[in-house]
């Protein structure tokens, strides 16, 4: 019994790292042929070209560092503020709902349906369209994620500071802020993962014009250059992996 | 008089929850109100603090209609059911908070503060968190933290409620002296009959959204409705 | 700062950000699928719903999408439900509860990169296969990834979704305090298998029924995987739709729209019948 669930534990934890293992074998490996299960030689010259030469892979790196930055700080800071009136709303269920459409459509969906207002407003393909449209999406979770946050017990704190003659930016500053210090870093972290790892709408958005880390992994991966498709995953993979290492709640965010 | 109450109503759509309330309290004096869970005595506190807008009616407080001031200018403090103590700062900046928001100076503050804490026993629990404190510990600093700013008026809306029968008899003690030092006047809501009895000076039963004020404990305890005839009947029998 | 000020910012943050959006988008697919704009307009017209709504294709990338989501769904459910009873407790803290999180470090796009190369006929299962003598030729190797069986989505989506049910069930277990309730099912005089079907699933499945509707809603609209993983016919309904409005056939833009709006209503009444948003569980 007891050596059965142990096995089965191991079994588990072994499924759940093989990925990561396996991928960054793939980005030391050349010539991986059939049937050899490991490669012929073990190389440095995917990541020396990776961190040394090829500038578009770079760029795309910036892209995803410079999109997730931009949309998690606004998404945490916008929906802290938005949340806080919809948890204290007469009308709080329907709200709640109107902000769970967004983030529970189909990203690349909602973003064909959208294309043509992007056009228009001339912000497809590039980085201020992308991150905008992303808005679209971590903004509602942002919502969602600080309702629980906003409950009766951190307003009774606000009307303690209140009665005891604090006004709204003093109990901001010294009573709502360092009791939401964690969900704000939270929230940021799971934005920032959210849109990291968003592929569908920024190919819709971006136009072909805007290069992500996910969109670099696609064409690689239709190019058939396993060893670039493994590289950028792992680029992809270690930020969120080094936040799990930091916080186990930083990278828990309801994907699809 | 010293505080006012005139035709205080409030209703959630349709649901009167206080008809035109009335109530008159002498300086440094307790009247304590009785009331069942849902009778609507909280919401009286609230809209006394500011905390919540009447519909109609007056408050007057030191012959000064403060009926439309904000609640961080009145002063009233509204001490909850639970200490609520700000989780984040430990007993010593719980007490100092209100002194703080008003730039007081740093060694006024730490004078104070000090004082405070030995005159409700917490010395050794000054560099404590909340989440160290036992329940009686919790609602000392949170008296403590209403008692630095000197407010002309503390609302107590049950604070011994959630506590062990002996910590609330010696909180009950406390509150007493440290009412009488302090020269407080207070609204102290409860739905024990008891400490109703033990904690005012004046006695009001309030009872869907009416309030009835009596003019002594007499007339309390003849009112059937208090329900002291009941008690006093259960205890005789035995 | 006024109240009403307070509650502008807020106010127009949502109608800016979801609000306007939504209805923008959702406006254009339905103005799009009656021929009311876009290339072709002219005038209204039903006949792209009816084109749409008889193609062989568009009813079973919906039929296909539902089923694909459902099985998805309780394969994650089940296995999670049993992980978390059988080693729940070897999860829930130390060294291993860190790994049950690793998933989710993975994009879709990534999980479906890594079972293409896991599961492939030149893959790592088949390169295993053969060093171990099971198969002669690459040919030997089932075809697991753009098979007829999903077999690679399910995979791909069973990895990405396991621990957030396994993480689900043990918050409940841990919430709900399921052992008092079964020592009290047990004190009642219910056998085993009567607590397990009379006490800890049904408290189990209704508390996590909200997260798993919402993950249903979710699988729906799932695109990489079945991009990568999946075959031409049937495909799912992020597919199909991107790709009838990537077409150079100008007459497939209106269809994509048909189906767009069709999906939207099916995530609307899903949404809204089955949730209480209050009850999802964001923070395991």
């Amino acid at each position: 019994m007891f050596k059965g669930r142990t096995i089965t534990a191991y079994l588990l934890i072994a499924g759940f790292v093989l990925p990561i293992l396996l991928l960054v074998m793939l980005t030391f490996s050349a010539n991986w042929v059939y049937p050899n299960f490991l490669p012929e030689r073990f190389t440095l010259s995917n990541w020396n070209e990776f961190l040394f030469k090829n500038a578009r892979l770079k760029q795309s790196f910036l892209n995803s560092l410079i999109i997730a930055t931009a949309v998690s700080l606004f998404a945490t800071a916008a929906g802290f503020i938005t949340s806080r009136w919809i948890a204290y709303h007469k009308r709080r269920n329907f709200l709640l709902i109107l902000s769970y459409f967004p983030y529970a459509i189909s990203p690349v969906i909602f973003a064909v349906c959208l294309k043509f207002y992007f056009l228009k407003a001339g912000i497809a393909g590039n980085l201020a369209g992308v991150v905008l449209a992303q808005l679209i999406i971590t903004f509602p979770y942002g919502i969602i994620f600080f309702t629980s946050f906003w409950n009766r017990k951190v307003k009774n704190y606000v009307e303690v500071a209140s009665t005891l003659g604090s006004n709204d930016v003093i109990t901001l500053k010294k009573i709502i802020f360092p009791i939401a210090k964690q969900f704000l870093t939270t929230c940021f972290f799971q934005c920032f993962i959210i849109s990291w790892f968003e592929y569908g709408l920024t190919t819709v958005i971006g136009y072909g014009k805007v290069e992500t880390l996910t969109i670099n992994i696609f064409q690689f991966i239709k190019e058939s250059n396993t060893y670039y498709a493994s590289l950028s995953s792992c680029l992809l993979v270690v930020p969120p992996v080094l936040l799990l290492w930091f916080n186990k709640k930083f990278i828990f965010q309801q994907t699809r | 008089m010293y505080l006012t109450l005139k035709n205080i109503s409030k209703n959630y759509g349709t649901l009167e929850v206080l008809k035109k309330v009335s109530l008159e309290l002498q300086e440094n004096k307790t009247i304590s109100i009785l009331g069942k869970s849902g009778c609507g005595k909280s919401t009286f506190l609230k809209i006394i603090a500011g905390l919540e807008t009447a519909a109609s009616g007056e408050i007057i407080l030191n012959n000064t209609n403060i009926s439309n001031i904000k609640p961080s200018v009145r002063n009233i403090v509204y001490l909850f059911q639970e200490a609520l103590l700000f989780p984040h700062l430990n007993v010593f900046e719980n007490i100092a908070f209100g002194l703080r928001i008003r730039n007081v100076k740093k060694n006024i503050v730490a004078e104070k503060v000090k004082t405070l804490l030995q005159q409700l026993a917490l010395e050794r629990e000054a560099l404590k968190m909340p989440d160290q404190l036992s329940g009686g510990q919790k609602q000392r600093v949170a008296f403590g933290r209403a008692l630095i700013i000197n407010p002309p008026l503390l609302l107590l809306d049950e604070p011994f409620s959630s506590l062990d029968v002996e910590t609330r008899a010696t909180m009950q003690q406390l509150y007493k002296s440290i009412a009488e030092m302090y020269n407080i006047t207070a609204l102290f809501v409860t739905h024990d009959l008891k400490e109703s009895l033990i904690m005012g000076n004046q006695i009001a039963y309030m009872e869907n959204g009416s309030l009835t004020v009596y003019n002594n404990k007499k007339e309390f305890i003849n009112d059937m409705k208090t329900g002291v005839e009941g008690e006093i009947k259960f205890w005789n029998s035995l | 700062m006024t109240s009403r000020f307070k509650n502008i910012i807020p106010f127009s943050m949502l109608v800016i950000l979801a609000i306007i959006p939504l209805v923008l988008g959702i406006g254009y697919a339905v103005s799009y699928s009656f021929g009311l704009t876009g290339v072709l307009n002219n005038g209204f017209t039903l006949a792209h719903w009816q084109t749409a709504l008889s193609n062989k294709d568009v009813l079973m990338s919906f039929g296909y999408s539902i089923l694909l989501s459902f099985v998805s769904i309780v394969l994650c459910v089940g296995a999670a439900a049993f992980l978390a009873f059988y080693i729940g407790d070897k999860l829930q803290s130390g060294r291993l509860s860190y790994f049950l999180y690793l998933p989710m470090a993975f994009p879709a796009l990534v999980a479906a990169f890594f079972f293409f190369q896991f599961l492939s006929n030149g893959g790592f299962l088949s390169r295993f296969f053969f060093q171990l003598g099971f198969i002669k030729t690459i040919d030997d190797f089932p075809n697991l990834v753009n098979d007829k069986y999903s077999i690679g989505i399910l995979a791909a989506q069973f990895f990405l979704t396991l621990p957030v049910f396994v993480l689900l069930n043990l918050s409940i277990i841990k919430n709900e305090n399921i052992a008092a309730l079964k020592t009290l099912g047990a004190s009642l005089g219910a056998k085993r298998s009567q607590i397990l079907f009379r006490v800890t699933l049904p408290v189990m499945l209704k508390k996590s029924f909200p997260t798993v509707v919402l993950f249903f809603i979710f699988k729906l609209g799932t695109y990489e995987i079945p991009l990568l993983l999946g075959r031409s016919s049937p495909e799912v309904i992020s597919v199909i739709t991107v790709r009838k409005m990537q077409r150079y056939n100008l007459l497939d833009i209106p269809q994509g729209y048909v189906i767009a709006v069709l999906y939207a209503m099916l995530v609307f009444v899903l949404l809204t019948l089955s949730l209480k948003p209050s009850k999802i569980n964001m923070n395991v």
